[in-house]
């Protein structure tokens, strides 16, 4: 089977600084795939040349079987990958319903006319509100998003990604600064979308990488040292030495 | 009554208003004047559309303008004098003049886009002096304005309503534009870009393509203003001037319905009664202008709904 995401031989260097040194991965169709790793591994530039933000010195990244290397971001959330952002990126003068009315009027050919188009506007706003129901958005539909809470716009973001319908949902840090409740929310969430919709996963807290993931890879200092289901990395002594067990015996 | 709904009456009065301006038997410099500022206030709604909804502020759109009367100033000059002919031309030479500059300009953003739009209206400035064919910074004074259809050229009556007509439209387009799926990509992006382009969306593209429409829109006021004073100058594209086109957005309320509209007579028709009152008119505009960006957030049209609620 054709994996929804490939990358191949990654590299990328700022002067001496290599943050990328020949990256490969795959994303499985319907898996969860977590890419884990201490600060500084290069995790969040890895996402910015999977995006389409930052272009690699070397190597290629395939959606869908596609070299999209030389898009641009826009053009391969097109071609149907979708993200959310490490610090939630929202409209943040526009309601949650207007977020995701935005997200699937992309997906239309309407998407650009300088008319408006008020079935169309009807539909997305409709749809809008479907989508804002799954991710348990329902009664905030028409609230803005500056007066939602963090976990909330969490949420909406997962709602705006996934209405555009993507072959590839890239999580960068869902996560962060959620609260224990608003984290177990967004976790019971992303597990209800397994099998629906592949993910890459990039987040710090081991409990729910574990629980989540498919299968995980490790980033340290720009190289993937191991990649394998939960149980296989958490046993592996490279990854033991590098990552989870070490530093924390160090620090005892 | 809704707030769409009172905007609608209040743009549906202001041209009421202006359309019954010539049979109340005024003088005739007052027509005249008002032309004028209905030429400048195009200018003022087009920009609206880069600055207001879009976010960008541009400090070169005088050049748009500069450059739509130069296109007609040309015309006339080499005796094509159809009205339209200049319409065309103006609108023409603008928009390309934006696709090539705002090519470059709309990859920069906040400081810098001032600048390089800043730079880009100047070259049009320092073109426009160096044009010693026709009259350099004297500027050149036109014999005839142009005509429709053949017919005499333009009386100052007829010229009104063309004005008032041209006015009409660009609001029309701009309201269109902004309530359409590109407006709402636009007025996004304004916000967030990164999060529009991730929804796959060509930022870039969207926002040059608002600029384009909104120097066409300038240019086709730049054949207005030729027609109307009988002169075109580099005058017409100095910074200063498109100074004072931020300046009536802002006043008049950026973003908003019929903001820029307003801000455009509340900037020209103070310049003009202060002019009349004192030499000195500046420092009192001066002082006026920061007594109202410091009371009236969101200008004119932001102290009305503010008082509304």
């Amino acid at each position: 089977m054709t994996p929804v995401l490939r990358l191949q031989g990654i590299t990328k260097a700022y002067g001496a600084l290599v943050v990328s040194e020949d990256v490969s991965l795959d994303v499985r169709p319907g898996e969860i795939h977590a890419l884990i790793g201490p600060n500084g591994a290069g995790k969040t530039t890895l996402i910015g040349q999977i995006a389409g933000r930052i272009v690699p010195d070397e190597g290629r990244v395939f959606l869908a079987g596609e070299d999209v290397t030389d898009l641009p971001a826009a053009a391969r959330a097109r071609r149907g990958l979708a993200r959310t952002f490490q610090i939630s990126a929202l409209v943040a003068d526009l309601t949650a319903r207007e977020n995701v009315a935005l997200a699937i009027r992309a997906r239309s050919a309407g998407r650009l006319m300088p008319f408006p188009l008020p079935g169309l506007d009807r539909r997305c706003r409709t749809e809008a509100g479907e989508r804002l129901a799954e991710v348990g958005l329902g009664d905030r539909a028409d609230v803005l998003v500056s007066a939602l809470s963090h976990g909330e716009r969490r949420a909406l973001e997962l709602a705006a990604a996934l209405a555009l319908e993507p072959k590839l949902l890239l999580l960068d840090e869902p996560l962060a600064g959620t609260g224990h409740d608003e984290s177990r929310a967004l976790v019971k969430l992303i597990g209800r979308l397994r099998g629906r919709i592949p993910m890459l996963l990039v987040e710090h807290d081991m409990d729910a990488v574990f629980r989540l993931a498919d299968r995980v890879s490790v980033l340290v200092y720009g190289r993937i040292v191991a990649t394998g289901t939960p149980d296989e990395v958490r046993a592996d002594p490279l990854v033991r030495s590098a990552y989870l067990g070490e530093g924390e015996e160090d620090a005892c | 009554m809704s707030r769409t709904t009172r905007d609608l009456l209040i743009l549906a009065g202001i041209f009421a208003l202006l359309a019954a301006l010539p049979f109340l038997g005024l003088p005739g410099w007052v027509l005249t004047y008002t032309a004028r500022i209905m030429a400048f206030a195009i200018c003022a709604v087009a920009l609206d559309l880069v600055l207001g909804y879009g976010g960008l502020v541009s400090l070169g759109h005088a050049a748009f303008l500069g450059i739509g009367s130069y296109a007609a100033g040309i015309l006339l000059a080499e005796n094509v004098d159809d009205f339209f002919v200049g319409l065309g031309a103006g609108m023409a030479a603008a928009g390309l003049y934006a696709l090539v500059t705002g090519a470059v300009a709309v990859r920069t953003k906040g400081v810098a886009f001032i600048m390089i739009t800043l730079a880009f209206g100047q070259m049009a400035y320092f073109v426009a002096n160096a044009l010693s064919e026709y009259g350099g910074s004297d500027g050149l004074t036109l014999w005839s304005r142009a005509s429709i259809g053949g017919r005499a050229a333009l009386k100052d009556r007829t010229l009104y309503f063309v004005i008032l007509a041209g006015l009409l439209l660009s609001v029309a387009i701009v309201r269109l534009v902004t309530a359409s799926p590109f407006g709402a990509a636009l007025r996004a992006a304004r916000n967030n870009p990164e999060r529009v382009t991730a929804l796959g969306y060509d930022v870039d593209r969207v926002r040059l393509a608002a600029y384009v429409l909104s120097a066409v829109l300038c240019g086709g006021a730049g054949v207005l203003i030729a027609n109307l004073t009988s002169f075109v100058s580099p005058a017409l594209m100095a910074w200063q001037r498109s100074g004072e086109f931020i300046v009536m957005v802002i006043l008049g309320g950026a973003g908003t319905p019929w903001g820029a509209l307003a801000g455009a007579f509340a900037v020209l028709a103070l310049e003009e009664g202060l002019s009349l009152a004192t030499q000195h008119w500046k420092i009192v505009f001066g002082a006026l202008l920061v007594l109202a960006v410091l009371f009236t957030r969101g200008g004119i049209a932001g102290l009305l709904d503010r008082s509304a609620k």
